[in-house]
Parts: structure tokens; sequence; C-alpha cells
């Protein structure tokens, strides 16, 4: 993150603007504005826009569609159709055709209280108030540290779906998926598909796991199906299956180049006695299942839980998705990861609750439509808690990271750092983090604090539910100085006091 | 064994276009991420790390982890978000940002 300077630099932008230029720190007012444009954030803003209110929709990608719907690079002028990008299109064209502001290509960096809304655009800064915010900006992926893990050719298995997904591109020329969850799985079927050589599947999660979970997954047997049918297309082809191993490191000087993985038992400890494989590949895409991403929620300071069957720390919520914080709703995965299903279910319901709260609706209409949405959503969240449990990353693999492991990719901050700095009292994610700069570089601390939270989980012999989440900063996410400087004065911007320890 | 990385199969791309990392040229289609032209250029140490100087690249995909930050023309960028240009000039980051 680079440091805005001083006003002065800001005064010379400022006079330097062109006159007849739009004054770009003027605030634009609306009644609601939907944080981030994923099949969730689309419904929440489609259905208030209906209700009579004003709407603002804001996502950074350049189109909305979110992570399902995600539409490919901007380069692929003609593909075939799939049904993910006929459906992701047809909420894209309903989207357009809406009486709905968009702000694509603007990323959101700080929330004020009540509620104001600073995006950057390029260089620019915007601004947009609104009493009342859905905040609908999905997961993010579970990490755990290996040895070899920061070398270029290991990525997320997020990062190898929106690959092929997205950029039309295979991740390597030998590929080692590996983690846990449905995404294992689908990906690896994308890939192979695409004609990609796939070196081996391998699922942390044992087959005695699986079984446990499959009457509460039978009961959506569509997506049973859709799972029992990409391992019998992988096993078609002839693509080697492990269950119950583990990758325990990435080999390479340097760029990865192979990959070891381990027998496990149920918690995820290598099982003694049995030796590493070894993996011949040059890319290892995996991950650990999906989390709700709560950077607008940790700035916002509003309450969140701890549940596995959410996917671990999420907003907490009442049954029609409002907040801790006044006139602030959740949609979608934010408010508990359980996939795209119920996704725009919970859009939808979010915004009756927002347009009732805001008096733009009677509470018998709210009654006669949005108490079904909220009565169908417990059933329908069933198949997402069993994934959620299924592929929740288990304690045994903090086995596997060495106490030269890099945890914290931003700072490069190892374990045997941490493990010092717990010894020395650090005890809390918070202090851990003041104490050692773990999660305080530019990701935000969104891949290493779950890490670093493993480490006190060990240490400390304490549960995920005692550690905490540590609270925002602004900016969220990095932000160019110019962003800063150009529209106004540093004086001007969100001044925060450092987390007290 | 593919003979390129890029997904071929009846998907229509723009234009070809010449961009430089780090003098290399490089050849991708206009609008392409950038990180991807690079990724099948074979380029995926993209910038080293603080602290231990090691090299880093994609990992996220979707502009979360930083670990693709690069300068473009001057200015640095996350390469998962920034899509080839005619021309672009890309160097590494190296050492303390
Ligand atoms: C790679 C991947 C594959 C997935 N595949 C499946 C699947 O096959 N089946 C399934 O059920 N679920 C899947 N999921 C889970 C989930 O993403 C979907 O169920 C669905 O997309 C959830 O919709 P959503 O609207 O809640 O969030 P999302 O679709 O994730 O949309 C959130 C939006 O918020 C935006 N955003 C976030 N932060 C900011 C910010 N600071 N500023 C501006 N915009 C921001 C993002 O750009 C994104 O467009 C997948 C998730 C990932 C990451
Ligand atoms: S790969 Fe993570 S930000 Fe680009």
């Amino acid at each position: 993150m680079t440091q805005p300077r001083a006003r002065a630099d800001a005064g010379r932008a400022a006079a330097s603007r062109t006159a007849g230029e739009p004054r770009r720190e003027q605030v634009e007012k609306f009644d609601l504005i939907v944080l981030g444009a994923g099949p969730a954030g689309i419904e929440a803003a489609l259905t208030a826009r209906s209700l009579g209110m004003r709407v603002l929709i804001i996502d950074e990608a350049p189109q909305a569609g979110g992570q399902y719907y995600r539409a490919p690079n901007l380069a692929v002028q003609d593909m075939p159709s799939t049904p993910e990008k006929r459906e992701g299109d047809r909420l894209r064209m309903r989207l357009a055709e809406a009486d709905v502001q968009t702000w694509f290509n603007h990323r959101i960096w700080s929330i004020e209280p009540s509620y104001r809304v600073a995006c950057a655009t390029g260089i620019h800064n915007r601004l947009a108030e609104a009493p009342a915010m859905i905040i609908a900006t999905g997961v993010v992926e579970k990490v755990r540290p290996v040895p070899g893990w920061t070398q270029p050719g290991v990525m997320g298995l997020a990062a190898a779906a929106i690959m092929v997904k997205s950029y039309k591109v295979v991740p390597g020329k030998r590929v080692l998926l590996t983690g846990s969850g449905p995404l294992l799985y689908d990906v690896a079927t994308k890939i192979c598909a695409a004609g990609g050589d796939i070196a081996a599947v391998v699922d942390a999660v044992p087959l005695s796991t699986w079984m446990q979970q499959t009457t509460r997954l039978a009961r959506k047997p569509k997506l049973l199906a859709k799972g029992l049918g990409w391992m019998a297309y992988l096993r078609a082809r002839g693509v080697k299956i492990y269950r119950g191993h583990a990758l325990c490191e990435v080999l390479g000087s340097g760029e990865a180049d192979g990959a070891l993985i381990r027998k496990v038992d149920a918690d995820w400890y290598p099982v003694e006695g049995q030796e590493p494989i070894q993996i011949d590949c040059d890319t290892v895409c995996y991950g650990y299942g999906l989390q709700p991403g709560l950077d607008m929620s940790r700035l916002l300071g509003a309450e969140h839980v701890y549940k596995r069957s959410r996917g671990g720390w999420t907003l907490k919520t009442d049954r029609f998705l409002r907040t801790s914080l006044r006139k602030v709703y959740a949609a979608g995965d934010v408010a508990g990861a359980f996939g795209i299903d119920l996704a725009g279910m919970r859009g939808r319901l979010a915004a009756y609750t927002a347009a009732m709260d805001g008096r733009f609706i009677e509470p018998k209409r709210f009654r006669l439509e949005a108490k079904p949405l909220k009565d169908a959503l417990p059933h329908s969240a069933s198949f997402g808690r069993a994934v959620n449990r299924l592929s929740m990353p288990r304690r045994g693999l903090v086995a596997f990271i060495t106490p030269e492991t890099t945890i914290c990719r931003c700072e490069s901050i190892t374990r045997s750092k941490l493990e010092m700095a717990i010894q020395q009292g650090a005890h809390s994610l918070t202090t851990l983090r003041s104490a050692t700069r773990c999660g305080m570089g530019p990701c935000g601390g969104r891949y290493c604090l779950s890490a670093a939270s493993t480490i006190l989980r060990e240490e400390l012999e304490i549960d995920f539910g005692d550690i905490g989440i540590v609270k925002g900063r602004s900016p969220m996410r990095p932000v160019h100085i110019r962003t800063f400087t150009q529209d106004f004065a540093y004086s001007d911007l969100p001044q925060r006091k450092p987390p007290p320890l | 064994m593919l003979e390129t990385l890029r997904i071929d199969k009846n998907i229509k791309r723009a234009k070809l276009v010449r961009f430089t990392f780090n003098e290399t040229e490089i050849e991708a289609h206009l609008g392409e991420p950038l990180v991807a032209a690079l990724w099948v250029a074979g380029v995926r140490s993209l910038r080293y790390a603080p602290r231990d100087e090691k090299p880093r690249g994609l990992y996220c995909a979707m502009g979360n982890c930083q670990e693709c930050a690069v300068m473009i023309n001057g200015m640095k960028a996350e390469a998962c978000r920034v899509v080839v240009n005619e021309g672009m000039v890309v160097t590494s980051l190296r050492g303390p940002r």
C-alpha cells in the first residue's frame, strides 16, 4: 500500500482539474447500495428496484456475474454456449434493462458509517451514500500453508477455476489438484475436458467421511449426481484419484516442480509409517473449501459467528438477513457459503427486508411475499451445510507446516516467527498481527489470518470460535496513491487509530 | 499433451497484439488478462517478495492476494485485473514495496 502524501499534492491535483469535469468527490445518493454483483447482489438489486428503491450496485469486476457466472475474459469474441454462460448472460441482461445504477470496475476500499461507500476506479475515487446497504461480496477460499507453497505454479482451486472458466487457459502442463470439497472435482473435470493433463486428484477427505455425509447430500439428488458424474468422468479418463491423502510439500527451486502427498487419518494427521508419495507435476492447485469473505463487515464492526456448517466465520444475521448493524443486510454466500442454489433467493429476501425497514412496502406485503422465501431457506441450505462440513480443513494439516514455512505471503512471515510471538504472549489474532505484521500486508490478511489461526489453535489448544477475527482496516484493498490525492485532501480521508492491543 | 495452455476449442479471440515484460516481447490477444498472457508465454515468476526475495506469481486470480503485482507504464497493478493492450510496458517489482 502506498500511503497518501501531503495535502499540497492534493491541492495541486484538484487545481489541475479542467473546468467542466465533474467533481468526483461529489457524493451520489441512493436509497440502497448493493455491494457485489454476483447472483445474490443482482437479485437483491432487481428486487429492491421493483419495490420502489433507488438502487446502486457496485462490483470490481468489469461485468456482473460474480464467481459462478463469471463472464469470459474480454478477448473472447465467441465461444460454445454453456448453461452457466446462458444463465449468466440472462442475469446480466436483466440487470442492464432495469433502472438500476451499476458501477463496474469499481473496487470498494472503504465504508464510513451511515453509509458512505468509497470506490476506486482506475485512479479515481467515487463516493456513494445511502441509508441502507446489502453486503453480497461472496466467498474466499480456505488455504493452508505447506513448505514450498509460495512458489509460482502453486495456486488456489478457485484460481484454477477462474483460469479455465474465464481466462480460457489451462493452469499448467501437468496439474496436481488437491484439497477438499466439490470444487476439486469440478475443476479437475473442466481441465480434463479442455484437454489438459492431470497428474492426480488428491482428496484429503477419507471415504468414511464421504459416506457419513451422503444422507445429507442426497437431499439434493441432482447435485449429488453431478458430483458422482465428475468422479466417474475422471475415472473413465484414467485420472488417478487418491482419497484420504493430503498435500504435504511443493517441490521446486523457485517455481513448482513436483509435490509430495501423504496418507492422512480422519483428522487429517499424517499416518505414521507411511512414506510420502511423489507426484510429477509442474502446477499445484489446492484449497480447502470456501468461507464468507468478510472484508466489508469486519470494517464496519458487525457481529460475526463461527459456524462450521456455514464455512467458518460468517456474518451474524436474523432469519430475514438483517446484520447487527442498522439497515445493513447480508445476501448470498457472505452470510454462509451455501452456494449458487440459494444465492438469488437470499438476495431477494434481503431486498424485501431492506424495503420493509425503509418503509418502501407495507408489512402485509412483506409477510405475503418475503416469508415464503425465509421459510424455504433452512431446507434448501442442508446440502450446503453438508458440503461445508465435508470440506472443512481438519486439524492435522498443521503438522505439515514446518517452522520455516511461510504463513503470511505478503510479509514473508514463517511459522517459527509466529510461534515465538505466541510464546511471548500474543494470544489473540489482533496481538499476533501487531507483534509480527502477519495480516498487515497488501492482501489485508485475507489468506494468512486463517492460517495464523491454525497456529494459535495448536499452540494454545483453543478453538477457532475462541480465537475470533480481527477488525478490518481501511483501505480494505490497495488503492493507488493518486486515488487519494487527486480529488480530495488527505485530511478528508477516514483516519483510523491502530487497533487496540 | 497440449501445444499451448490456451484453450482453443471453438473459441474465437480478439486480434493478436504485442507487449513487453522486462523487455522481452510477448504476443497475446487484445483484452486478455495480462496474467493469463504471461502464463501462456511461460512467465510465471512475476515479482520478488520483500525480505526473502523469492519469486512469486498468480495465486488467487481474483485481485485478493496481490502476488501478481507488476509495474505497468510506471504504475503498480495486479496482473490478474489488467488486460493486455498493444505496446504495454510491464516490469517486475523487486524487493521491499
Ligand atoms: C472459483 C469459485 C467457484 C465456485 N463454484 C461454485 C459452484 O460450482 N457451485 C456453487 O454452488 N457455488 C460455487 N461457488 C461459490 C459461490 O461463489 C457461488 O455460489 C455464488 O457465486 C455465490 O454468489 P454471491 O452473489 O453470494 O457471491 P459472488 O458470486 O462471489 O459475487 C460477489 C461479488 O462481489 C464482488 N466484490 C467482492 N469484493 C469487492 C470489493 N471490495 N469491491 C467491489 N466488488 C467486490 C466480486 O467481484 C463478486 O463479483 C464458487 C466460488 C468460487 C470462488
Ligand atoms: S493473483 Fe491474486 S491478486 Fe492477482
